[in-house]
């Protein structure tokens, strides 16, 4: 297991290279001056030559790309274009906000998904069944976006409340810090649960009708054992898989999900870099997205492992 | 003074101890919080997480007002017409927009009515702009004063506008592209929508070319567009921005490559021109040049509906980027 993990590691860096490569370019690609956009009708005479001088933009791109590079593996993302602040000190402000929304979000597609794909599975065809699946195509077919826009603004306009307010840090109040996250998570989790909810159902009807399932029937065993204890597990392993895309699914979306519900996390963080041509922001908060999903994709890896025994690195 | 700043998060303002003016500010302090999404605002406005309107200057869409009224006994409201107005660029020296006859039609085939009958904020109220919109009125001149052309100007007529075209040698119509951008919001989104249309209908068929906010105002207002855009005039606190910035040759923003004699001289002039009424007079005869010659067609702005909670005593709206002024003398009264 070991040398698997080891394995996978060195096959992330040349990843993570080329990953370095997308994320410093394309800012680049998208048209508009940052320098230009800080001055506006302001600059003067050399007023824009001097202020890309000072912000090292003046340089060829493949000078720039290897000082970035070199900053990076010293474990400097650089500094703000704009603010002028360390890109890593607002990362480890931000971060933790995205994480929790990611994790809790993360926590709703599974906690909710599966136990309904289960039941949907086992009563198959029936009323259950029915709901569970229609629920699912709601969850899938109607954007998370728009699902926050009616919860916030319903219950303002009918009883003048609003889940928004201001954020409160963890460090002011833990129990508010996580209850904020609550609807957002869940309306950000609800479009995977919808899918991991399909597939379970998909994978646990397969294998219920496996011989060795019929076998644990015929042996009398109740419906509980041969369920989660025989055939979950099995129909599990495709769902994990799933999973590993849905944080990918998942971390896109708390973008707009922060945007709407006003959470300083670094989705919002990303959205204002790029209006505003940040370059080292964009670049500094899109390699540890890509970091966050390798590691995430390796841990799903990994899980395969426990899930099946037959599987061994 | 500002307390804390959160970029794109929140300022936190608090009361001055030592401030010039003995006895004010009333208030302790101001929060501005910043919400990108208009329903997220809207919401936290109507649970009275705010004692303002959500939008800018302190504005409720009229969309919105009867269930602001609703949800906010003895709201206060004032209703004045926005210095906020649309524009569309081109350059002089590029066919068809040489001729004056075309930019006339394109000011023709605009529907100025039917724009800001759809329009959220205004829902039909709404005044017609020059170059100096008609909220500065102590400086905009009426548009019955502007020269005949200027005035046929606003003559919305789809006939009229195919006929100077014909005259124009575009009789059987003219294809170019209109670069604009969707981050002023979907209500902006509705107005370019219907100028196109008209447009189009008089034969002069836009291919709307949309911009990301960043690239559009760091590019397309300084003149990097193809054939056409179409922006929003800011608001400016004094009448020489409207006239200098956009028609000053050398300016950044003299998209149209305007260098008029005649207007460099007026612009000159009503700069140095201490007297009230007279400067007046050399801002109309601007404002008339401009229009007879097609530099700016037609113009409208919204009348906003500025709104603030009934607990907020001695409050008013400035029109224009001055958020603090008024707050200055104002006070919560719960």
């Amino acid at each position: 297991m070991r040398l698997y993990v080891l394995r996978r590691l060195l096959v992330a860096v040349p990843s993570l290279l080329i990953a370095t490569f997308i994320v410093f370019a394309l800012p680049r690609l998208l048209p508009g001056d940052v320098v230009q956009l800080m001055l506006d009708e302001k600059a003067y005479g050399t007023d824009l030559d001097d202020l890309r001088a000072k912000l090292g933009l003046n340089r060829p791109v493949a000078v720039q790309y290897a000082a970035w590079l070199g900053s990076v593996a010293r474990g400097d993302l650089g500094e703000s274009l704009w603010t002028r602040q360390p890109v890593l000190t607002e990362l480890a402000r931000r971060l933790p906000i995205t994480l929790t929304l990611g994790v809790m979000a993360l926590a709703v597609s599974v906690l909710v998904g599966v136990p309904i794909g289960v039941l949907s599975a086992v009563r198959q065809d029936g009323l259950a069944d029915f709901i569970a699946r229609s629920g699912a195509i709601l969850g899938l077919s109607v954007p998370a976006f728009v699902q926050a826009i009616v919860v916030i603004l319903l219950p303002a306009i009918w009883w003048g409340w609003t889940p928004l307010g201001t954020f409160t840090a963890w460090s002011a109040d833990p129990a508010t810090y996580l209850g904020q996250f609550v609807l957002p998570a869940t309306i950000l989790g609800i479009a995977s649960a919808a899918a991991i909810m399909r597939l379970t159902r998909a994978q646990l009807l397969e294998v219920l009708r496996q011989d060795y399932v019929r076998t644990a029937w015929a042996k009398g065993l109740g419906e509980r054992v041969v369920v989660l204890k025989h055939s979950l597990k099995n129909a599990l392993i495709p769902v994990v898989t799933v999973l590993g895309l849905q944080i990918a699914q998942i971390t896109g979306g708390s973008v707009i999900i922060e945007t709407i519900f006003s959470i300083p996390g670094t989705g919002q963080f990303l959205l204002d870099a790029i209006t505003q041509r940040d370059y080292p922001v964009i670049q500094g908060v899109n390699l540890v997205i890509v970091v966050t999903i390798v590691a995430a994709n390796l841990a799903v890896d990994l899980l395969y492992a426990v899930l099946d025994p037959r599987i061994r690195y | 003074m500002l307390e804390r700043w959160e970029p794109n998060v929140r300022m936190t303002f608090t009361r001055h101890p030592d401030y010039f003016v003995a006895g004010l500010p009333y208030a302790d302090g101001v929060e501005l919080r910043v919400d990108r999404d208009p329903s997220s605002r809207l919401a936290g406005w109507l649970a009275g997480q705010f004692d303002f309107a959500p939008e800018y200057q302190q504005v409720v869409r009229r969309l919105d007002l009867p269930v602001a009224r609703q949800r906010k006994p003895g709201l206060q409201t004032v209703e004045y017409p926005w210095l906020v107005t649309g524009y569309i660029g081109f350059r002089l020296a590029d066919e068809p927009f040489k001729d004056v006859r075309v930019r006339r039609a394109l000011a023709r085939a605009t529907s100025l009515s039917e724009i800001f009958e759809s329009n959220a904020f205004s829902l039909g109220q709404w005044v017609p702009n020059p170059i100096v919109p008609a909220g500065f009125s102590e400086w905009s001149i009426p548009i019955d004063q502007l020269g005949p052309e200027g005035k046929k100007n606003f003559e919305f007529s789809i006939p009229e506008a195919k006929r100077l075209l014909a005259e124009a040698g575009l009789g059987s119509g003219h294809k170019t592209t209109l670069e604009t951008t969707a981050g002023y919001g979907p209500d902006y989104m509705d107005y370019i929508q219907i100028l196109v249309k008209n447009w189009k209908a008089a034969g002069f068929e836009a291919e709307l070319k949309l911009k990301e906010y960043g690239a559009f105002i760091s590019s397309t207002i300084f003149g990097k567009f193809d054939r056409m855009m179409a922006g929003l005039i800011p608001s400016y606190s004094e009448p020489d921005s409207y006239i200098a910035r956009p028609y000053t040759p050398g300016s950044p923003i003299n998209i149209l490559g305007v260098d008029d004699a005649r207007l460099n001289e007026l612009i000159r002039a009503q700069r140095r021109t201490a007297e009230v009424k007279k400067r007046r007079e050399l801002l109309h005869d601007a404002q008339r040049h401009i229009s007879e010659q097609g530099y700016f067609g037609v113009g409208g702005s919204a009348k906003v509906v500025t709104a603030w909670d009934a607990h907020v005593r001695n409050y008013g709206p400035n029109n224009g980027y001055d958020y603090g002024g008024r707050l200055v003398a104002a006070w919560l009264d719960k």
